[in-house]
């Protein structure tokens, strides 16, 4: 296994996360864009020119072409892309459409705050396809609690009536889901609940960024270690997980527990959050300075930069680029603890930025590892539990 | 953790591209355990020997 997943650093890029805005219309607290130690948007400008987003979309159909990848997929990013009106919407998808060569589709995504979301923007998202993906913490509680205008004002009623009209029958197609911050401060089931009232299709719930050197909330005393004795994430994961899991009917999907219990059952994982699988995607910026992953803004100062352009490289020059590549090595890239660990195939050492420390770099477990192990541990009890009552046959054999 | 221990009492491997669905889990079975079965049984049938071999580790 080991050998074919080190090779994966060579797998081409699938997915290309386009910042269309480097500017937002809300000032969330937690937002590793604006308040982590990479302050790179400061000097980048506030859109995408044209020209760079032709010469972005010409290095996209080089690599899809070379590669011969049946699709790619562009996620509309920011800041708030809705931000660039429906003409940049518009100009950004046609600039990718009209680049990718034969026996190439494009597929779209926006991810966005919700709070410009109206019928003339989904008419045009549904037109072209885009799935879209809202961001909301859960109730107006939480929501308002890191979610808020620079004024100080809260966003929730704004984001909950542009997904009231996502959700209406006529754009249901284009509804991706809903992304959660986690914070363990608000009461987890009742967050779920509440996520559930606007029926998302999925939904994504993200620990906050953070690492050995900006630890995330709650974890300013954490050892390295796969137990310890506080996992107050894994604590208010397991109590969403056993309300979804154990519910009569599957009510929506959740793609962290989805992707355990797929490792789990030998697939595949839906998100760079656990597995082991590659990461197939990119982050560009408004001047065409090539990141990693934009969570490795919350390494340091420049931690999201590569030093790459897509006026001088290109993506295949991102592939041999030493720092992309560690982060595309799947178990090879894991530190010895990781890869000694009895649930390494399901957490996969969790996400690359979580993992990083002054001394060690990427090759110490993610600092949500002792959460990560107690939640890994607490899924695979229960599957292993539920799929022993399934594994009978009605007359009481066993299935070979 | 023990990642070595087999699912079944008896001991046999499981192989998903031949779970007898029809007799493990009816059809209008919409659980989330339900929906995670057909996913992993389709995911196999398309790609058996990855599937199987992650699958008998995994569990």
């Amino acid at each position: 296994m080991t050998d074919g997943v080190v090779a994966g650093w060579r797998s081409p890029i699938r997915e290309l996360v386009v910042k269309l805005h480097e500017r937002c219309n809300l000032a969330c607290d937690y937002c590793y864009m604006y308040e982590a130690a990479d302050q790179g948007w400061r000097g980048r400008p506030r859109t995408m020119a044209e020209a760079t987003l032709a010469r972005l979309a010409w290095r996209l159909a080089e690599h899809a072409g070379r590669h011969a990848i049946e699709e790619v997929r562009v996620v509309l990013h920011g800041g708030e892309p809705m931000l660039v009106g429906l003409d940049g919407i518009s100009l950004a998808v046609n600039s990718f459409v009209d680049a990718m060569p034969a026996g190439t589709r494009v597929s779209f995504a926006i991810q966005t705050n919700g709070l410009l979301l109206d019928e003339a923007f989904l008419r045009l998202f549904r037109r072209h396809g885009i799935r879209v993906g809202v961001s909301i913490d859960g109730d107006r509680g939480a929501t308002d609690r890191h979610r808020r205008h620079a004024d100080g004002r809260g966003s929730y009623d704004a984001v909950v009536r542009g997904i009231g009209l996502l959700s209406k029958p006529g754009y249901r197609e284009i509804y991706g889901g809903l992304l959660c911050t986690v914070d363990v401060r608000n009461d987890p089931v009742d967050t779920y609940l509440s996520l559930l009232t606007h029926n998302p299709p999925v939904v994504d719930f993200l620990l906050p960024h953070g690492n050995w050197v900006f630890p995330p909330p709650e974890l300013a005393d954490r050892t390295a270690g796969s137990t310890h004795p506080r996992t107050p994430y894994a604590d208010w994961l397991i109590a969403i997980f056993d309300r979804w899991y154990q519910a009569p009917r599957r009510e929506t999907g959740i793609r962290l527990f989805d992707s355990v219990i797929a490792l789990l059952l030998g697939g595949a994982s839906d998100t760079e959050a656990v597995g082991l699988g590659i990461p197939g995607s990119i982050v560009v910026e408004t001047d065409g300075s090539i990141e990693g992953n934009d969570a490795l803004k919350t390494t340091g100062p420049a931690g999201g930069a590569t030093g790459l352009t897509i006026f001088a490289q290109s993506f295949d020059d991102v592939l041999a680029h030493a720092p992309v590549a560690a982060a595309r090595m799947g178990f090879g890239g894991l530190g010895p603890a990781c890869q000694r660990c009895d649930v390494v195939s399901v957490c996969g050492g969790g996400l690359y930025a979580h993992r990083f420390s002054a001394d060690e770099g990427f090759l110490r477990p993610s600092v949500y590892c002792a959460d990560l192990y107690r939640l890994v541990g607490h899924i695979r009890t229960t599957i292993r539990a539920d799929l022993r009552s399934r594994l009978r046959t009605p007359s009481g054999t066993a299935v070979a | 953790m023990d990642t070595k221990e087999p699912i079944a009492d008896s001991g046999v491997e499981i192989d998903l591209t031949r779970l007898p669905l029809d007799e493990l889990w009816s059809l209008d079975d919409t659980t989330v355990m339900g929906h995670s079965l057909r996913t992993a049984a389709e995911a196999a049938a398309r790609q058996p020997q990855d599937i199987v071999s992650s699958f008998n580790s995994a569990i």
